[in-house]
């Protein structure tokens, strides 16, 4: 592990044109992040057509940086707008705008990067310790215990998902559905194409995650007009306060471990695991510190969590194949096109690249507070651009960046049909992530399914095997909860 | 389950959309022969499709069954608010007009496609956002900023990327 590390730091470290490609891409990341309207899983989808010129360590460092960098800024439209940038930041705002009404806009932006970069380290840290573990204990499976996991990994995606669980899992099975448009893997035989020639080759995940998380985006912010968004300008004077710091040590520690476990859990998601940090710092000091009205410890206690989510959410995607949220779905989605398949076979065949993806996120929270400290006051005036350049450049980028991926116009058309799917189905309440977790997982799950069709020769083998039983019931008792639990809360009342 | 409450049309719209999805993936598959040889116990190319497109099907069937009976028990199909034209309308265009700007591309090429579509779209989000559209010196400025977009959206990609745009 030791000699891999090295050897992936002097691939990348040593590389000034990745050093500079991930500087740019943590600083693009930034500003996307903090623009309101515009939420890290866009940022990556519409930048993410950028990595497949690269190789694959240097697009690992770009889309970490994205990545990485969208979460933070985050946090600065919270505290400067009242407006969340990210879901994770929404909890951010409810001190850190107090704050910065106060005249405090810098102080909250201090603790904001401070709590950042202890739940990024501790998030990396988490990902180094627990996902070699996990890979190791991943790789006792076969093809039924795979198949299960996806099966329990889908129906965890779906009840973790905003709104109706119901309608989530239906947004899966479209996913799914879309996964297995075009040639058979076994028999080579085309399905679902319509008489589409371009279809045989089944649907790219590109256009669909840039029309479902980009254009269908715009569409639903071009619902209401988009002046210049009002908030505070004035970062008053930035100076560290190094006392402060401190007494937030134990607030940024809990909630960064919250962060971690919350991450881990397939599609938890940040919003989850920053509101539980912030209800636990509040419970804690209850009657000692008023929340709400411009406390530090909130912009802590939510911070911390947000980005220590990241390097949880990477456990399940590197080790078992399943992502953590929607942006590591999109994550895999772009591993998968590069040729790499992450699960428990990337810590064995691809060693390397495992030690590149520590690397890469260590670069994106280095880079992140190198642009907090030098950037600041830049990042919080670009707040101020107006919002028919960000859309009109926005929908242009979807555009030529689904054209880019195969030079086809009709990566256009999918884009754009996926855009308009999703702006409708956010207007129904169905959550867009599990139709791209749906995509990825969907030629997966249907290659481990007939698989173990083939080598255990009946349906039986599900059951029979501990493991396999196991992770099928957690996945039944996933998709029961939703109908039992009220009902059940009923009666005891 | 599907959710309780007051029915909405959209609710309806939802089901019945699925039901005919799952039909009409249904329908490609049973009629195509090439799709029936299944070598036990290999399911064939045809089964994981079906099992989903079945699945989806009675979803949709079940969200119908749900709404029609809470819509005949409150005796009421409310419209969605969320689907209101006024909401819809700049959206739609935007689709529409994307639709457009695609089917252009390649005739017109990019730049004179781009920049079309950069002008009109800076245009109507101004006037939406600021009720600016009408003097000279802010179409000169929707004209400039397009230019700009455009132009860095082709040296990115051009340049810096090396994909050719048309």
């Amino acid at each position: 592990m030791i000699d891999g590390l090295a050897a992936a730091a002097d691939a990348v470290l040593m590389n000034p044109h990745a050093l500079l490609i991930g500087l740019l891409a943590c600083g693009l990341g930034i500003v996307l992040g903090a623009l309101p309207g515009i939420s890290s899983t866009m940022s990556l989808a519409v930048l993410l057509p950028f990595s497949f010129v690269m190789d694959v360590e240097i697009a690992m460092v770009f889309l970490m940086g994205v990545f990485y960098g969208s979460v933070y800024g985050g946090s600065i439209s919270a505290i400067l707008l009242n407006i969340p940038g990210t879901p994770g930041s929404m909890v951010t705002q409810l001190d850190g705008y107090p704050l910065a009404r106060q005249r405090r806009a810098g102080d909250a932006l201090t603790y904001a990067l401070f709590a950042s970069t202890v739940g990024g380290v501790l998030g990396l840290v988490a990902l180094m310790m627990f996902a070699p573990l996990l890979a190791k204990a991943a790789l006792l499976f076969q093809s039924p215990e795979s198949t299960a996991l996806m099966v329990l990994g889908l129906t965890m995606l779906a009840y973790a998902s905003p709104g109706s669980t119901y309608l989530a899992v239906l947004g899966g099975i479209i996913g799914l559905l879309l996964g297995a448009v075009g040639l058979d893997t076994v028999t080579n035989q085309s399905r679902l194409d319509f008489g589409i020639p371009q279809l045989q080759a089944g649907v790219n995940l590109i256009p669909v995650v840039i029309g479902l998380f980009g254009l269908a985006e715009v569409a639903r912010n071009l619902e209401s007009p988009q002046g210049s968004v009002q908030g505070v300008r004035d970062l008053g004077r930035v100076t560290v306060k190094w006392r402060g710091l401190w007494d937030m040590r134990f607030t940024a520690l809990r909630s960064s471990i919250w962060g971690i476990v919350v991450g881990i859990i397939p599609a938890a998601g940040s919003a989850i695991a920053v509101s539980i940090a912030y209800a636990q710092e509040k419970r804690l000091f209850q009657g000692k510190e008023k929340f709400g009205e411009g406390n530090p410890r909130g912009v802590v206690a939510a911070e911390g969590a947000n980005n220590s989510c990241v390097g949880g959410a990477l456990v399940p995607m590197m080790t078992v194949g399943i992502p953590g949220d929607s942006m590591t779905a999109v994550l895999m989605g772009a591993l998968l096109i590069h040729g790499l398949r992450p699960g428990p076979a990337l810590f064995e065949k691809n060693a390397d690249f495992v030690a590149i993806v520590y690397i890469t996120l260590a670069m994106a929270i280095v880079f992140t507070v190198i642009w907090a400290a030098l950037a600041l006051r830049l990042f919080a005036k670009l707040l101020g651009a107006p919002q028919r350049l960000l859309m009109v450049a926005i929908t242009l980028l979807c555009v030529v960046g689904s054209y880019s991926v195969q030079n086809s116009y009709f990566d256009v058309l999918v884009m754009i049909a996926a855009g308009a799917v999703g702006y409708l189905m956010n207007k129904v309440g169905m959550a867009t992530a599990p139709v791209i977790f749906g995509l990825v997982l969907g030629p997966l799950l249907e290659e481990n399914l007939r698989r173990s069709l083939i080598v255990y020769g009946s349906w039986s083998v599900f059951f029979e095997r501990p493991i396999s039983l196991a992770l099928l019931l957690l996945a039944g008792a996933n998709l029961a909860f939703p109908m039992v639990g009220p009902w059940l809360r009923r009666r005891s009342a | 389950m599907p959710r309780n409450g007051t029915p909405l049309r959209s609710e309806l719209a939802l089901g019945i959309i699925l039901v005919m999805v799952a039909a009409v993936g249904v329908y490609s598959i049973v009629l195509d022969p090439l799709l029936r040889d299944d070598v036990a116990p290999d399911p064939g190319p045809a089964f994981f499709p079906l099992v989903l497109l079945a699945l989806l099907g009675c979803g949709g069937l079940l969200q119908l069954i749900t709404v029609t009976w809470r819509a005949a028990s409150a005796r009421r199909l409310l419209p969605d608010p969320e689907f209101q034209p006024r909401l819809m309308l700049v959206p739609s265009l935007l689709i529409g007009s994307l639709l457009t700007y695609a089917w252009a591309l390649p005739r017109a090429g990019y730049f004179a496609s781009t920049l079309a579509f950069g002008i009109v779209w800076l245009a109507i989000s101004d006037r939406r956002a600021a009720g600016q559209t009408r003097s000279i010196h802010r179409w000169l400025l929707y004209g400039l900023e397009g230019l700009v977009i455009a132009l860095a959206l082709f040296v990115i990609f051009r340049y810096a990327i090396r994909i050719p745009l048309p």
